[in-house]
């Protein structure tokens, strides 16, 4: 009884530096199943020229990849090999509730499934649906284009030049606005280019002649209103909806098919200005704002995990439609 | 207040117009330290006629005239008092008890112990014994009230070491948790290990889970009733003690002598203060790296009696924590703060306007603040400076009334008024850098909480009581106001000697939420008020049960069910932090966009069977509970399991007097893993191109299209973590001294050294063979506590 603090006390101390580390391994019995996916991404809109159909595959997290590039996990007493990259062999096929269909062919330099719009043009009001069936299954899934488009009733545009001499860049900066269409749910988002006539150097013999073509450059918009792109008019019916302000950057670069990059200059004629508006499908909202926040969240360990949406039966990704208002300004 | 005073009024004229009836009624305290009790049980022997004695110690029983009545005092822990007098008037009879066994200290004990369950009408209802609390093994041996109180049915922790409460499937923002009338919004220190009450200064612990009597209103899920001591009338008494991580100090005693008495306790922890000079010694030569942490907590009472009508309280709580960080260099200075902390003080009156009718006014100010600080300064290049400052206030102002009326033995009725203005200062920024200079002024938010509510509890019969009351609540925010009422109900009918069958109702609204969206308890996370956009959270629960006393084991036994179900309760969208400082417009984005309201279902059966006196005493307690959430907003609208779902939940507790000197303690531990969100695999997620039409061939002929890289995580919350268990001892060694009692204190956190997961994480382990790397990813579990000793000494005299 008299020593018997005094042991406790030693005692403790020994049991402090028994410690040993906090962190395990999980084992593989234990772990989420997670099973490769085939992941489809296609959007459609009656004023499209071409269909696209971009087909890769999810990787499971958990598990071993080599740099010989190829992977395997263990799920149960099974050891499943796969490979990333997006597949090529697989069947597409876009059909109409009327029993059209078309097969979509791959095309290996674009790395997509792709056709001109004109052999199966798409409809507003038409649903669609789109399966893809390759060695790890077949996919599925369906969208409806909206019938109505909202056309643009206002726009601002103004310019800046920032730069010297050859190196100046032109830079547009661009808003609009439309009115909700009334009496539905409905989900926006919209798209900027210039069309802009610009001096291209080409080598003639030994020397560069810069010749005028029309290149089309696409808008962006900054992180904090980006997340604006994607709009729904819940609570506000029939109201004007503002788009965020974007911008267009003429920049004085451009690629070649061949990947090199060549400087051009602007040409100082007036451009084509393209606005759109898009009357998406909510599966085309739904999708974009989760990959939106996904983005907003990153590298922030207490922020909840964003899900991503997705409409295909037994995949990944989206097939979303939409139908647009296209608003040509010359400027 | 009119209605109240019109109730009041026909409650008096009715028991005027009964049979000549007389009130025998008086305070009853403990002998020496003249500390009111609460809870004590006063009857006539041999019949149903029975009170208690309420939160100040005072009861009060009217009966028919007749020659002379008996009555019984009892308390657990103290003597039971007989007393015969004369009844052909009202009499006023206060009443001494001493405590029973004289060998041991004086402990005020808790509350109604004495008072058998399956005597009242009220049900989910636990009274923690605070002596209990002190013999039960902690944390480092730092005693907690509210961990304890994670240990019963029902009520549930968050994470590893975290105080916060989660009862039925609520939140732990869901509790109100009340110390002497003044609410406590942050009751944690460190991060959530350790909460702000020190036992010691307190006198009762009360929680309730559902039947939530209409005095109470403002939460969802719980209420936790706090009181703390008056201090010693008779002579100066201490209590503290010297523990790994801090020491704490209680003095009591009187100012005159059975008229007035203080209470002050501190606790402070001294971390800081052993590690300075350990880091002074790392730093060289100009450069210096300074940091530390504390929290200190300080407990004040006063009270005086001005005789028979009147009594005077006043009691204060301030509790801060603090982090700070600093480093200098030659040329720079770079300083970090993080401070959070509550304050509140009561003022509390007690009058008695005539033997029926006792009432206590109090009038509260709590103050809660939240504060970070970053500083940069360099010496040389100035455009560098950078200043941010954030802070979150909130200053609460607030008058309540609360009346006990005693019309005769058959009723009891409570009625009262309470009246809160909040005003909320969520989040004032300043940032300062060459870049930008924000200075989003403090836009205070002004509202008012408010209450009026009555309630009876009525014996109509010898087996049958009820508790009917009804809260009327009233929030007033932005011009837009909320007029909720709020029904209440319990039943209890005794199907046989000490067995009766208990059924109960409440509806409850909460005007203030918390937005958390780390589920532990961190600082940051952020209360606001209801607002226009944002309505009040609402429950209704209903519960039935059974209460079964065994007298003679001293046990009691309680077997609940309940349902309950939540309308706008609030979670952070997908994807949003409280604090957004990336990208120059985040500021903007108000805490009112990124939250987002949805429904809660929970429902589950509680076993508890307790022992609360004896040699041998503790509680097995038992749970099996589901609660599911669906917001339109999150998981696509499905449901889905929240974080703190918990199927089973056990909790053993026994603690053992081996003789006067010794007494062994432990508690056993065991609860399902939360439910978590994990990746289960990652892809490229292609967006709509922008450029859908094909570019110029002779350019770009090449379809670009951008994706980015995102992880798939199944259904939301849909991976199990693995169950939680542990097993905590202690021993206590207990010695008298010639002026002092002294205890020495042995624990175990985790004896068996299980490693329960804190959190998961995604992980590589990259191995190389020849020239193939291999990097194997893999789940990772972290554990926060391994087996942690700690020991302590106390002292009392």
């Amino acid at each position: 009884m008299r020593y018997c603090i005094q042991i406790l006390l030693i005692g403790m101390l020994t049991g402090l530096l028994a410690c040993d580390s906090l962190i395990t391994t999980v084992p593989e019995s234990k772990l989420p199943r997670g099973a490769q996916k085939l992941v489809m991404h296609s959007y459609i809109t009656p004023q499209d020229t071409v269909i696209l159909v971009k087909l890769t595959t999810s990787s499971p997290l958990l598990g071993v990849y080599t740099n010989n590039g190829f992977g395997y996990t263990i799920v149960g007493k099974d050891t499943i090999f796969y490979t990333g990259g997006p597949v090529d062999n697989a069947r597409v096929v876009l059909s109409d509730s009327k029993q059209n269909s078309v097969v979509i062919p791959y095309n290996k330099t674009d790395a997509v499934y792709m056709i001109d719009a004109r052999r199966f043009p798409i409809k507003a009001g038409e649903t669609y649906t789109l399966t893809a069936e390759a060695t790890l299954g077949k996919i599925e899934a369906n969208c409806t284009v909206p019938v109505e488009v909202a056309p643009i009733t206002e726009y601002q545009i103004d310019t800046t030049s920032v730069g010297q001499g050859e190196g100046v860049v032109k830079t547009f900066n661009i808003n609009f606005k439309w009115q909700d269409i009334t009496d539905q749910p409905n989900y926006y988002s919209t798209k900027i280019n210039v069309l802009a006539t610009m001096l291209v150097p080409e080598a003639r013999g030994n020397q560069y002649v810069y010749n005028p073509r029309l290149i089309r450059y696409n808008g962006y918009w900054t992180e904090d209103v980006a997340h604006e792109l994607y709009q729904s008019d819940l609570n506000r019916d029939g109201k004007t909806i503002e788009s965020p302000k974007g911008i267009v950057s003429l920049y004085s670069e451009i690629v070649r098919a061949n990947g090199q990059t060549y400087p051009v200059k602007f040409g100082g004629q007036k451009s084509i200005v393209t606005l759109e508006v898009l009357n998406t499908d909510k599966n085309y909202y739904n999708y974009h704002r989760s990959v939106r926040n996904n983005n907003r969240q990153d590298d922030n360990p207490f922020a909840e995990p964003v899900p991503i949406f997705s409409n295909v039966k037994n995949g990944l990704g989206c097939f979303a439609a939409s139908n647009k208002s296209v608003l040509k300004v010359v400027y | 207040m009119k209605l109240l005073y019109t109730l009041l009024f026909f409650c008096v004229s009715f028991s005027i117009f009964a049979q000549t009836r007389f009130t025998v009624s008086g305070y009853i305290r403990e002998k020496g330290s003249q500390e009111q009790l609460i809870g004590v049980n006063v009857y006539l022997p041999n019949s149903s006629v029975a009170t208690t004695s309420n939160t100040y110690g005072f009861y009060s029983l009217t009966l028919p005239a007749q020659d002379s009545v008996t009555l019984i005092f009892s308390f657990v822990g103290y003597q039971r008092i007989e007393k015969r007098i004369g009844f052909r008037q009202s009499t006023e009879l206060n009443i001494i008890l001493e405590p029973a066994n004289q060998l041991q200290e004086i402990v005020v004990s808790a509350r109604k112990q004495e008072e058998k369950v399956s005597e009242t009408a009220q049900m989910s209802q636990i009274d923690l014994p605070v002596q209990q609390i002190k013999k039960i093994p902690a944390f480092l041996g730092e005693k907690d009230v509210l961990k304890v109180l994670q240990l019963m049915p029902g009520v549930q922790k968050g994470s590893e070491g975290q105080s916060g409460i989660y009862v039925r499937g609520g939140g732990a923002d869901q509790n109100l948790i009340i110390l002497d009338d003044a609410i406590v919004y942050n009751a944690s220190h460190l991060f959530g290990f350790f909460s702000t009450f020190n036992g010691d200064a307190l006198k009762s612990v009360e929680l309730t889970k559902g039947g939530f009597p209409a005095r109470y209103g403002g939460r969802l899920s719980s209420v936790i009733d706090l009181n703390m001591k008056e201090g010693n009338k008779e002579k100066l008494h201490g209590e503290g003690g010297i523990g790994l991580i801090s020491s704490r100090l209680t003095l009591e005693g009187p100012i005159k002598k059975g008229k007035s008495s203080f209470l002050i306790s501190a606790r402070r922890t001294y971390l800081d203060v052993i590690a300075k000079p350990f880091i002074a010694s790392q730093s060289s030569g100009e450069s210096r790296d300074m940091g530390g942490y504390y929290f200190y907590d300080l407990n004040a009472k006063l009270n005086y009696d001005f005789g028979r009508k009147d009594k005077v309280y006043i009691s204060g709580y301030f509790g801060q924590d603090r982090f700070y960080a600093e480093s200098k260099d030659a040329t720079s200075n770079n300083e970090s703060k993080l401070n959070w902390g509550n304050s509140s003080a009561t003022l509390r009156w007690n009058h008695l306007f005539n033997e029926k009718l006792f009432a206590n006014t109090s009038f509260i100010l709590s103050r809660y603040q939240f504060g970070i600080g970053s500083f940069f300064s360099d010496t040389q290049q100035s455009s560098d400076n950078f200043t941010l400052k954030y802070n979150s206030i909130i200053n609460d102002i607030g008058l309540k009334s609360d009346f006990d009326f005693f019309p005769d033995h058959r009723h009891s009725i409570r009625m009262g008024i309470a009246a809160t203005r909040h005003r909320f200062i969520p989040s004032a920024i300043v940032l300062r850098s060459n870049q930008l200079n924000l200075d989003k002024a403090a836009n205070p938010i002004d509202v008012l909480e408010s209450g009026v509510y009555g309630e009876d509890t009525w014996k109509i019969t010898d087996k049958f009581k009820v508790n009917l009351g009804l809260r009327l609540s009233y929030f007033l925010a932005q011009q837009k106001s909320y007029f909720r009422p709020e029904p209440r109900f319990s039943a209890a009918l005794k199907l046989a000697e000490d067995l009766s069958a208990k059924v109960s109702y409440a509806e409850m609204n909460q005007f203030v939420h918390l937005l958390s969206n780390t589920g532990i308890g961190l600082p940051t996370d952020l209360w606001v008020p209801t607002t226009r956009k944002v309505a009040p959270q609402n429950s209704r629960q209903i519960a039935a049960g059974i209460a079964k006393d065994l007298p003679k084991q001293n046990l009691t036994l309680t077997i609940e069910g309940y349902y309950k179900i939540m309308h706008n309760i609030l979670a952070y969208k997908e994807g949003s932090t409280f604090l957004s400082l990336d990208g120059l417009g985040a500021q903007e984005v108000s805490w009112e966009d990124n939250v987002t309201a949805g429904k809660g279902w929970s429902y589950g059966g509680e076993f508890l069977l307790q022992r609360k006196v004896g040699t041998f005493s503790g509680w097995v307690g038992y749970t099996l509970s589901w609660t599911q959430w669906q917001f339109p907003e999150l998981n696509f609208g499905k449901k889905y399991y929240p974080k703190y779902d918990r199927r089973h939940d056990i909790s053993v507790v026994g603690i053992y007097e081996i003789s006067p000197k010794i007494t062994l303690s432990g508690t056993w531990v065991y609860g399902t893993g939360n439910a978590l969100t994990l990746p289960v695999s990652s892809y490229n997620a292609y967006v709509d191109r922008f450029n859908n039409s094909r570019r110029p061939p002779t350019i770009v002929d090449r379809i670009t299209w951008g994706s980015q890289r995102v992880n798939e995580y199944g259904d939301k919350n849909s991976f199990r973590a693995e169950a939680y268990h542990r097993l905590d001892l202690g021993i206590q060694f207990h010695k008298k001294l010639k002026r002092h009692e002294r205890t020495w204190e042995f624990s175990v956190y985790n004896a068996y050294n299980r490693k329960n997961p804190f959190f998961y994480n995604i992980d590589s382990e990259v191995s190389t063979t020849g020239t193939t790397t291999q990097t194997k990813m893999v789940l990772k579990k972290y554990s926060l506590f391994p087996i942690v000793p700690a020991f302590s000494y106390n002292f009392k005299f």
